[in-house]
């Protein structure tokens, strides 16, 4: 019996064992690796896994174990930052969590496996906020935690000392069992998931759509997914609502400039849903002359007037290259990343002068750098990894490895866009679930915003830093007295977004991969048109919910990959889980009185019988101590096969003590013991 | 093989299990949370109000991912309520004395049943552990052993027993707790007798040619060896034959008798608790010397003075179940002088061995007092005649 119980300890406790270690690994594969590299994972692990070992085969004190452990993980993070280099603030606090995670998982003892999965559910957050778990990372988390919770379940029973135990299940049975409980645990997360979608919250509406929705004002709101708004202290671009914004009129006696790009903002944070910008210090302008930066003395100079017609918006719009405002009175602005504004809607007809040089014009063959930056502008989207090589096909072209330069390099990047996407007022659709996949990977659809963000992910994928600038493009020529100069209106439609690369010696110079020719149209989605019901595409999340529209379960199966796997498991599971045999109708001392006392008749005939063949069992004496010592007396006559009696008593004991019913096959047993020695 | 818990349940002198009885319906069936339970259900409720209030998918993800083994653990309870019927034996036992007591489980349920723990709180022994039966299917029982112990002396009218099981995911736990009307008496703990006493007692219930035949004796019957006799009466050949010990039974030879006097009483004057530390004791050498005498093949009269006075000749097992019964309830009464109608009925035997339980020592001149053990746990007695 003891043996029994070590055997079903063990694999109780190995299932266990393994299983939470399978939950570790899916947890560290959701950790993205271009923040965790696996060396720096290993760094933060290793250590703690060899103190477990250290402490299991010597004596140290506990003081001695705790410095010993300090100082490993201590040079082996120097070894790692030789050796890989800095890892980055977040993921340095990420990397927290592993030396006690495993420590956990290493040692497993008492209550180490639910502390080791309670820490691995952390890790996996921190990977899915980071990154992007995918669907199987999440199925293979989930399972692997339900195992160990079963496991560990099952083995507490057994790690804990009892005077009895009962008859252990199969092994088959367990695992069967196992197999439904994942299944439905499954199904339910699945469940719950797409339930908690649809209860309303404070910060999102339900039923949300990634790709448009009515605004709160009942204004159409475009962009790349929710996340990505031309919204800066107040101001929003695409709630401008009016056909003229602002009006250029050139002040130094040259021609209309027709590639005039007006920007208000900038954006620098990567987002797969969107871009946002780092906190700006805005300052008040020095008073009516604003000069930002030394003109360069390759590029001509222009100067414009800038008259806000009806500024609804507190955003001063400048032209990429402005090195002087006049008139800025009352502005407030960045001018490191010439972000301009005023602190409150200005008056009708307000008027600036600007001062600036095209650097756009700079030819892509000429000798530029990227200017070195900070990291900021290199960073990537958080979970970009899953999605890197869909980026990566626009800088693995032939044209984009012969680029000598950034500007080259950003053409190439932009030719191979303008080959394979097209331009489209609507925005992508596709399977992915952010607008940007699906520009690379869906329909292959998309605006300038798509245009330019597709461009900068992949520049900063090559090394080269740069942000995504927004504001007017184009304008149109105003219809003026003949007399008076001409003049360059701009509206709402004119929004545009382009991507702007900073060059060494020269500054921030505007690159627009959006497709020249579509430049030249109205630019923006009109919102208006946006909000009547869609006529082509229906948005993926709104026509494809489970619960909006039940149907599409079959109708299109590939979108419920989730859905159809969990009740696949299900299914087994549910096949697995089904009672085996009939149940005994009444069970109240059926199994138990009855048979047993069969059972002890036949066995108290079976002693007697060997009593009278001069072997019987002395009082005190245990069934297995008697049968010791008859098989070691008794002559042949008496017990021609010892084997008989051994099976007699061991099915007697299956049925008196195991809980086994005394069936036909234990009663044939006994009374062939009998009948060996009453001879024929 | 290993040794049959039958057999050690057989062996064991201060356990007898009684028919059993089957259990009335539960009394309470209770789902907790464990503390496990607990924690996930905390982490819950902060990951689907940080889903509900940021609308965040990964927070969703949690919430959903925390959500769904909580959701199944409470389903499969909810599906797999254990229904289980019991049998229970009465139990006679010693106070401390640990025994091994078999309960029969079924299955009455639908379902199989897993990870069943089974305790009787009260009795329950924490270094052995609960009985544990990992696997039960519907509609069978198996009979599922614990080590017990029942630490104080005295009779209760009900066993209870408390299941649990946290399968399969051990956030929910289900807890049974029935009670069956079975009785378990728990006699005093045996005490040793002091050397005088026990030396005395020897002398007057064993005589030097026991389980000889001679002429004064012949033999009457064959009965039951009783464990403790005197292993010379054993009928050697029949008992091997039989497979079990039987003993010789003479007559001719006149019985020992021996009285025993339980003085529950308490000295004049003395508060209730007076002598409680003491009671045990005495109580644990009046059993002792009932057995003693009784495997002897003795007689004994015994008495006990409380608030009445009880007499019986203790010479068959039931009447000695009935003492027994009685010493497992006794407690000190307040001081009462005795009859002379009790003093008569006292001063009977021809040796007589005092207890005073009670803490009371009668000196009364009538009462013909062999031996009168004294209070205090003294091992030795005043010996008198």
């Amino acid at each position: 019996m003891r043996d029994l119980d070590q055997a079903d300890r063990n694999g109780a406790s190995r299932t266990r064992t393994f299983a939470v270690l399978a939950a570790v690994g899916c947890a560290l594969a959701t950790l993205p690796s271009e923040q965790f590299p696996p060396a720096w994972l290993a760094v933060f692990s290793v250590p703690a896994v060899v103190m477990t070992r250290v402490l299991r085969w010597t004596r140290l004190r506990q003081i001695d174990a705790a410095a010993l452990g300090l100082l490993l993980q201590v040079v082996a993070i120097v070894v790692g930052y030789r050796l890989v280099g800095p890892l980055d603030q977040l993921a340095a606090l990420g990397c927290t969590l592993l030396p006690p995670l495993a420590w956990m998982a290493a040692r497993d003892e008492d209550l180490d496996a639910l502390r080791a999965l309670f820490l691995s559910f952390c890790v996996f957050l921190i990977g899915t906020i980071l990154g992007e778990a995918s669907s199987w990372l999440v199925v293979g988390f989930l399972t692997a935690n339900v195992v160990a919770l079963q496991a560990d379940s099952s083995s507490s029973g057994y790690e804990e000392r009892a005077a009895f135990r009962g008859p252990r299940p199969t092994h088959w049975s367990n695992w069967r069992a196992r197999i439904g409980l994942v299944g439905a645990s499954l199904l339910v997360c699945l469940l719950l998931f797409q339930l908690l979608q649809a209860v309303p919250s404070p910060t999102r509406e339900p039923w949300h759509s990634h790709g448009s929705e009515s605004g709160a004002h009942g204004r159409a709101r475009v962009g790349l997914d929710d996340d990505f708004e031309l919204d800066e202290t107040g101001g929003r671009l695409l709630d401008l609502r009016a056909d003229e914004l602002l009006r250029v009129r050139p002040t130094d006696g040259r021609a209309l400039p027709r590639d005039l790009y007006l920007r208000h903002a900038q954006f620098d944070v990567p987002n797969l849903g969107g871009w946002s910008f780092r906190p700006r210090a805005l300052v008040d302008a020095p008073g009516r002359t604003w000069r930002l930066r030394r003109a360069h003395d390759d590029f001509i100079d222009r100067e414009l007037q800038i008259l806000l017609v009806e500024p609804r918006e507190v955003f001063a719009y400048v032209p990429a290259g402005t090195f002087e405002i006049d008139g800025a009175n009352g502005m407030v602005g960045d001018p490191a990343n010439s972000v301009f504004r005023y602190p409150s809607t200005p008056p009708d007809q307000t008027t600036y002068r600007i001062r600036y040089q095209n650097l756009h014009h700079l030819e892509p063959e000429s000798a530029v750098e990227a200017m070195s930056t900070g990291p900021g502008l290199l960073s990537l989207p958080a979970g970009f990894s899953r999605w890197s090589p869909l980026f990566r096909t626009l800088i693995d072209t032939p044209t984009a490895r012969r680029a000598g330069n950034p500007l080259q390099l950003a053409q190439a990047i932009a030719d191979t866009l303008a080959e394979r996407c097209r331009y489209d007022l609507r925005g992508p659709q596709g399977p992915h679930p952010h607008a940007i996949l699906n520009f690379l990977d869906g329909d292959h659809l998309g605006f300038c915003m798509h245009f330019a963000s597709a461009t900068a992910i992949a520049l900063r994928m090559a090394g080269v830093p740069c942000r995504i600038g927004v504001g007017l493009y184009g304008g149109e020529e105003a219809e003026e007295a003949e007399d008076a100069p001409q003049v360059l209106k701009f509206g709402s439609h004119h929004a545009h977004a382009w991507v702007e690369i900073p060059l060494r010696d020269v500054g921030w110079v505007v690159f627009d991969p959006t497709p020249p020719a579509a430049r030249s149209s109205r630019l923006w989605p009109d919102p208006d048109q946006l909000a009547e019901p869609p006529e082509r595409v229906t948005l993926r999340d709104e026509s494809d919910s489970l619960f909006s529209n039940p149907l599409a379960v079959f109708s299109n199966p590939g979108r419920f990959t989730w859905l159809w796997l969990g009740v696949a498991v299900l299914a087994v599971g549910a096949l697995g889980l089904r009672r085996r045999g009939p149940t005994v109708g009444d069970p109240r001392g059926a199994a138990l009185r009855g048979e047993s006392k069969n059972a002890h008749r036949l066995l108290l005939r079976l002693l007697e019988h060997f009593a009278r063949a001069g072997h019987p069992r002395q009082p005190h004496e245990s069934l297995e101590r008697w049968f010791e010592r008859t098989t070691r007396t008794a002559s042949a006559e008496v017990l021609p096969d010892p084997r008989s009696l051994r099976d007699a008593l061991l099915a007697y004991q299956e049925v008196r003590f195991g809980g086994q019913p005394f069936d036909a096959a234990r009663r044939r047993l006994m009374e062939h013991a009998i009948l060996a020695i009453d001879g024929p | 093989m290993s040794p049959s818990p039958v057999d050690q349940e057989r062996n064991d002198p201060a356990s007898t299990p009684t028919a059993p009885v089957r259990t009335e319906r539960p009394i309470r069936r209770s789902l907790e949370l464990t503390p496990r339970g607990r924690i996930a259900l905390i982490l819950l409720h902060l990951t689907a109000g940080a889903a509900l209030l940021t609308g965040d998918d990964n927070a969703r993800l949690a919430a959903a991912m925390i959500a769904s083994p909580l959701l199944i653990d409470l389903l499969v309870k909810l599906v797999r309520v254990p229904r289980l019927h019991f049998e229970v034996p009465e139990r006679r036992t010693h106070a401390r004395a640990s025994f091994l007591e078999s309960v029969q489980i079924a299955n009455a349920g639908h379902a199989t049943l897993r990870d069943l723990t089974l305790r009787e709180p009260k009795l329950t022994v924490h270094t052995a552990g609960p009985g544990h039966v990992p696997h039960l299917p519907a509609g069978r029982g198996l009979a599922c052993r614990m080590v017990l112990r029942s630490k104080s002396r005295g009779i209760a009218m009900q066993r209870s027993l408390r299941v649990e099981t946290g399968w399969p995911l051990g956030f929910l736990r289900w807890t049974i707790q029935l009670t069956i009307p079975r009785r378990i008496v728990t006699e005093p703990a045996r005490a040793e007798l002091p050397a005088d006493l026990a030396r005395a007692l020897a002398e007057a219930t064993t005589r030097p040619d026991a389980g000889r035949l001679g002429e004064e004796q012949e033999f009457h019957s064959l009965r039951e060896y009783r464990y403790g006799e005197d292993a010379r009466s054993v009928h050697a050949r029949r008992s091997a034959s039989l497979g079990t010990l039987v003993r010789r039974v003479l007559r001719g030879l006149p019985e020992p008798d021996v009285s025993l006097v339980l003085d529950l009483r308490r000295p004049p004057g003395m508060p209730n608790n007076y002598g409680a530390r003491d009671l045990d004791l005495h109580l644990g050498r009046a059993a002792r010397l009932l057995d003693v005498t009784l495997a002897r093949g003795a007689t004994l009269h015994c008495a006990i003075i409380d608030d009445t006075l009880w007499t019986a000749s203790l010479d068959t097992p039931r009447t000695a179940r009935a003492a027994l019964d009685r010493l497992a309830v006794a407690r000190t009464v307040e001081h009462r002088p005795l009859t002379d109608a009790e003093i008569e009925r006292l001063s009977s035997a021809s040796l007589t061995v005092w207890i005073p339980g009670g803490g009371h020592v009668e000196h009364h001149p009538d009462l013909q007092t062999g031996i009168r053990l004294i209070q205090q746990g003294e091992p030795t007695g005043e010996v008198a005649s």
